[in-house]
């Protein structure tokens, strides 16, 4: 009976205890080690990190004081009690209509339900709970989260909670064992009482069979090379598997939902005014806002980097004003509805298609190429307001709003890969539906607003300028001039310390006033200010225009990233018909039409720090990455699906990659690579005739491309059979398997002795035995014969070996494995 | 096949799966591929484990009922890369006794193998206590892994089927017993034959002490402890013995009834065991059971085996192959062998209640065809399971024999 042996059974499963306390130390570690990270997914996704911090602490503490100490163990039911109890006032905040507040008091139930979870004393149901708890955190971290280092950490996620599923597998499998052990021992024990009754002894429960946790052969062995292999395989193909299913599978929703953040949004200056003051603050902030490709309108082909600055127009400002305080503000008129865009005209030289990735704002005002026209990629709902002069996109909600959002615009603004200056005037009239090429009277007379009692000195300094310069008849030349005066290092300097301005400046005096006048310091809103009255006070209708000026070029993916500090502010002078230059720089404009003529007075700034060129490649490509990762992954929908040509057929997806934003640059090179180095090539071998050294060069290319094909394709099919049955070696001879005999192989081979594919198994066994005889070793020759004997019995002859028999022969190849063990070696 | 963790993981999978498309929510979509990828593995992996694994099984031909029981599963891995990790052997045992036992139901032991290596084998046991004499049926083994995940299961069937003898309990006999089989007391011929080429069996070995023959030196044992050993010689007995087990039960029978079955088939098997061990000339064994039968033959331990795996399975009867089972012990009844009855019953009438008075021939319902059948009928002695003495003559190993 199982009593029989309780002390030693007691002794073996204390010893399993200790054992299997290692294995569930490791499991507790690991639930935890999920939990925090699911909640710091979740706090990475608010901006905030609260939860994660108060799950660290909990589940720490509830390491010690109930899994180590097991001082506190919370009974079942007043768990239950508990997390039933903290869904009522967690109720309020989730009835709130807002998205984000409700996946936040989401993850806060989770947080305490895990919390809770953590104090009860831990079987498998509750570290599956834990596992499935922490899950739903990361579930509500996918709607809160967008980025790269999310999609690494959830990686990190899968491979902990691979890890935690096996161990509590593992771990589950031992307590099972264990229990059905002391049930048995129970059975026993309560079946020794009774058996002193003779109908008990001699009539009771018939079968009492269990498994001795000790019994288990070699536990250590388990956690060898091979499952680690195959678990880190299991990831590593999980990975694969994700990407393809990702890709595949159809999206079919309404779209538009994405991640939700509590965090500001980036402030891109965009808004219907802006002050000085603002812009300290804008310019010290290395935020992204947005990025941009450009390429060819006609071919579709990515353009390199342009040849100068880019001027990203965000809002145009007539209207200047002073509070009070001094505080200069830039206002534009109030915003119209806007209208629709017009299409390039066909005689557009260089057409040039601009793809814009803007990220997530506040504010619905985008920036475009000046002159913007629509096309293949423009949404249909974007609107211009000539009025106020900005891009905007369809009034959306907040969830939208805090998307990334995507547009294409085109423009002609180019000629030789280079911005031009002069940008036509083309404005669609909602009211008559006809494209307008002049400005009206009463917008030109709204720019050319100025008080000369404020700025008695930049009058002055402008017409002595002027006169200076000689350039009375041409408004290009008398901008140039003005510009050029203020961009005069050696007078005016460019600085963000705006305290050293307030420090010097005249308050009496309008600070554009004075920064002509005085103290020659500021930023470019200054410069533009003060160029715009400039140009404003000889007569020439002049706005301030606020955007982005050259941001940072990635070759890797051929686009321009621009950030916060990008931000910046030039002038547009407003050029009549007649006042138009000719040349190729006019060629966009149209006959009879008035242009803008862009004017940036800023000197370039004298501290811009240029940081080391490794940190900035690697910045570039963690860029990459990340543009990659919004690209392929976040912005994956249904257009995009059939845009990209996943469920076209083969034969419609030619030139998909070329078309590919961003990834098309890498395609093209390799391409054009193809097309300037090896083509030539072979064309001059075919020149040259085919026998000189061009031919031994393609013949071993040739050559080692067959190799290289035929390796491939053998490697492919091995893996795949060994994928889909688990051996990669079937090929080899089958045969009913003889454990006996391919146990004493085993042996031999582990002690140098291999048999020869061209050797039968009684050769082998001949040629063991001449070594075994020279060792003195004839019980082991006697038991080499018997185990031969048998298997060829068993192989050749279809028989089956008694239970004395296996005995026998296990006893020789015991006698065996002790001889061979025994020799030196 | 998905367990019960599976399912929660699938449910929760599911709702991911919702949400993604619902919402066109690409990181819940790459959360769910997340999910699905490690259940797909899952499903390779638990399907391949089982993939070309062979199961055997090793059991011993017979125990006796009550002793613990061994049994070793052998489970070999034919794949030359792909190991085995944690599989669950699931062995069956099915209790094939008839009488009054159809209800039990079989019963499923569970061995966890932790690892069997590619190539490789492994064996495992478990323990078995086999309470009840019979037939015992091991298998089908079903081989069941959910690693690595847990979420999955997947089985595969091996027949494997093995069939163990489950003797009686066997106590032991008592001198009394000895008197009554040696012919003593009860009249019976004591018949001594002889029989081999000495009287005289070889037994062991002891050291020489004056006095001993020089006949009696083993040299060889001599020679090789330096020392002088003598053989020492036991004189074997040679008895015979017919033995006839009334197996009566009635048509609802009770516990007492079983249990004076089982003690009955106990003594018999003893009883037998004792008679292999002292070597007796010869026995006959006859059954009133549920079905008649009588086998006689040298008391050599292998006949005895025999006769011990035929009492494994015996089942009681009604009473009426009494007569038929003693008709036959008559025919083969050895030369001047004493005759015992071992019955689950008392002896019918008052006067056959000593314990050493002889059974009339005419309860045997006329089985003597001749004077001297009628005659070795009129000797038998007739002991039955619920004696108040029947400690005199077989005894439990740990002490007297309970009254059933």
């Amino acid at each position: 009976m199982p009593n029989g042996g309780t002390g030693s059974n007691m002794e073996s499963t204390m010893h399993q205890r200790t054992e299997t306390d290692g294995l569930e130390r490791m499991l507790q570690l690991l639930t935890i080690g999920l939990a925090v990270l699911s909640a710091f997914l979740v706090d990475w996704g608010r901006g905030r990190a609260a939860f994660s911090p108060a799950l660290l602490v909990t589940s720490l503490t509830a390491f010690y004081v109930t899994d180590t100490r097991r001082w506190i163990q919370l009974p079942r039911a007043v768990v239950g009690i508990l997390t039933l109890g903290v869904v009522f006032p967690m109720a309020q905040g989730f009835l709130r209509y807002d998205t984000a507040a409700q996946l936040t008091e989401i993850g806060r139930l989770l947080t305490v339900w895990i919390s809770v979870f953590f104090f009860q004393a831990k079987s498998p149901r509750i570290y599956g709970s834990l596992i499935v708890l922490s899950l739903l955190m990361v579930v509500v971290a996918s709607i809160l989260n967008d980025g790269l280092v999310f999609a690494l950490l959830l990686i990190v996620f899968q491979f902990g909670g691979l890890l935690s599923l096996i161990l509590l597998y593992v771990h589950s499998g031992q307590i099972a064992l264990r229990s059905r052990f002391a049930a048995a021992v129970g059975a026993g024990r309560a079946g020794a009482d009774r058996a002193s009754r003779l109908a008990d002894r001699l009539l009771g429960k018939p079968i009492l069979a269990y498994q001795e946790p000790s019994s288990l052969p070699d536990r250590g062995r388990m956690w060898d090379r091979g499952l680690i292999v195959h678990l880190l395989g299991m990831v590593c193909a999980t990975i694969v598997f994700t990407a393809a299913f990702f890709f595949a599978v159809p999206r079919i929703g309404a779209g538009g939902w994405r991640a939700m953040r509590e965090r500001p949004h980036p402030s891109v200056g965009l808004g219907s005014a802006i002050e000085f003051r603002q812009f300290e603050k804008i310019l010290s902030n290395d935020e992204l806002v947005l990025r941009l490709a450009f390429s060819d309108a006609r071919t579709g082909a990515p353009l390199p980097a342009m040849l100068g600055p880019v001027y990203l127009q965000g809002r145009a400002l007539p209207f200047y004003d002073v509070d009070a305080r001094g505080h200069v503000t830039w206002r534009s008129y109030s915003h119209g509805e806007g209208a629709a865009f017009s299409e390039l005209p066909r005689s557009t030289a260089e057409p040039v298609r601009t793809d814009f990735l803007f990220e997530p704002t506040g504010d619905p005002s985008l920036v475009f190429i000046s002159a913007p026209a629509s096309g293949p990629g423009t949404p249909g709902d974007l609107r211009y307001d000539r009025h106020s002069g900005r891009l905007v996109r369809p009034r959306s909600d907040d969830l939208s709003m805090g998307t990334p959002y995507r547009y294409s615009l085109y423009s002609d603004g180019f000629r030789s890969r280079s911005q031009m200056p002069v940008m036509p005037v083309r404005n669609h009239n909602r009211r008559t539906g006809e494209t307008e090429y002049q400005l009206g009277p009463q917008e030109k007379a709204g720019l050319l607003e100025f008080d000369r009692a404020r700025f008695p000195r930049l009058a002055q300094t402008a017409r002595a300028l002027i006169e200076e310069g000689r350039t009375e008849t041409n408004r290009i030349f008398k901008g140039r001039a003005l510009q050029n005066h203020l961009k005069d290092a050696r007078v005016f300097h460019y600085t963000l310390d705006l305290e050293s301005i307030e420090a010097v400046r005249h308050p009496e005096l309008d600070p554009i006033e004075d920064f002509v006048a005085n103290h020659h310091t500021g930023h470019c809103a200054y410069f533009a200010s003060a160029l715009a009255m400039m140009l404003r006070s000889v007569g020439i209708p002049a706005r301030v225009v606020i955007g982005f000026l050259d941001g940072e070029y990635n070759g890797l993916g051929n686009y321009y990233q621009f950030r916060q500090n990008d931000a910046h502010a030039w002038v547009e002078m407003y050029l009549e018909p007649d006042q138009v230059p000719e040349g190729p720089t006019a060629a966009a404009v149209s006959p009879g039409g008035a242009a803008w003529y862009r004017l940036d007075p800023t000197p370039p700034a004298d501290d811009a720090l240029v940081g080391a060129e490794g940190a900035r490649n690697i910045d570039k490509l963690l860029d990459f990455a990340q543009l990659l990762w919004k690209d392929y992954v976040l912005d994956m929908n249904a257009a995009r699906q059939n845009a990209s040509g996943i469920f076209s057929p083969p034969g419609e997806r030619a030139g998909l990659l070329e078309r590919t934003p961003f990834l098309g640059p890498v395609w093209s090179a390799m391409r054009s690579w193809w097309k300037e180095r090896i083509v030539p090539f072979l064309a001059a071998w075919r020149r040259e005739g085919f026998w000189n050294w061009r031919g031994g060069v393609v013949a071993s290319v040739l050559a080692a491309l067959v190799f290289a094909l035929a390796a491939a394709a053998r490697f492919a099919a091995r893996s795949g059979r060994a994928f889909w049955s688990g051996d990669g070696r079937r090929g080899r001879a089958a045969g009913p398997r003889i454990e006996f005999y391919e146990r004493l192989e085993r042996i031999l081979r582990h002690h140098g002795w291999v048999r020869r594919p061209t050797q039968t198994q009684r050769e082998f066994a001949r040629e063991a035995s001449a070594a075994f005889h020279e060792g003195h070793g004839d019980a082991s020759v006697d038991a080499l014969r018997r185990i031969i004997d048998a298997f060829y019995r068993v192989r050749f002859g279809g028989a089956t070996l008694s239970d004395t028999e296996s005995r026998e022969i296990d006893g020789a190849v015991d006698s065996v494995r002790a001889h061979v063990a025994s020799r030196p070696r | 096949m998905p367990t019960r963790e599976g399912l929660y993981f699938v449910s929760v999978l599911l709702f991911v799966m919702g949400g993604a498309v619902a919402r066109e929510l690409n990181l819940l979509i790459v959360l769910a591929g997340m999910m699905i990828g490690p259940l797909v593995f899952h499903a390779r992996m638990v399907l391949l484990a089982l993939r070309r694994l062979s199961v055997s099984r090793r059991l011993p031909r017979r125990i006796q009922a009550g002793e613990s029981l061994h049994v070793r599963i052998g489970i070999a891995n034919g794949r030359r890369q792909l190991g085995a990790w944690l599989l669950r052997a699931r062995d069956r045992i099915t209790y094939r006794n008839g009488q009054g036992d159809g209800g039990i139901p079989p019963t499923a032991v569970d061995v966890a193998v932790p690892l069997v290596e590619p190539a490789g084998e492994t064996w495992v046991s478990y323990r078995a206590h086999l309470t009840r004499r019979g037939l015992y049926e091991f298998g089908p083994i079903t081989v069941s892994t959910r690693f690595p995940l847990g979420l999955l299961e997947c089985s595969r069937r091996f027949d494997a089927r093995q069939e163990l003898i489950v003797c009686p309990r066997l106590g032991r006999m008592t001198a009394e017993w000895d008197r009554l089989t040696q012919g003593g007391p009860t009249g019976t011929q004591a018949a001594l034959a002889r029989q081999g080429l000495t009287e005289d069996e070889f037994h062991g070995l002891r050291e020489w002490r004056p006095g001993d023959s020089r006949r009696w030196v083993h040299w060889r044992t001599s020679a090789r402890l330096s020392t002088l050993s003598v053989k020492q010689f036991e004189r074997k007995r040679h008895r015979s013995l017919a033995l006839l087990l009334d197996l009566r039960m009635p048509a609802r029978p009770t516990e007492t009834d079983r249990v004076r079955l089982e003690l009955v088939v106990s003594i018999a098997a003893t009883a037998l065991t004792d008679i292999a061990r002292q070597g007796l000339a010869r026995v006959t064994l006859a059954i009133a059971g549920a079905r008649p039968g009588c086998w006689s033959g040298a008391a050599s331990p292998r006949f005895v085996d025999e006769l011990i795996d035929r009492l494994a399975a015996v089942e009681g009867g009604s009473g009426a192959t009494l007569a038929e089972a003693a008709r036959m012990l008559v025919e083969r009844w050895p030369g001047g062998a004493p005759g015992v009855v071992l019955s689950t019953r008392p002896m019918p009438a008052d006067a056959f209640g000593s314990v050493n008075r002889s059974a009339p021939a005419e309860l045997f319902g006329g089985a003597a065809g001749t004077a001297v059948e009628a005659r070795r009928l009129d000797r038998v002695t007739w002991i039955d399971a619920g004696r108040r003495d029947l400690d005199r003559f077989f005894q439990w190993s740990h002490g007297p024999v309970d009254r059933a």
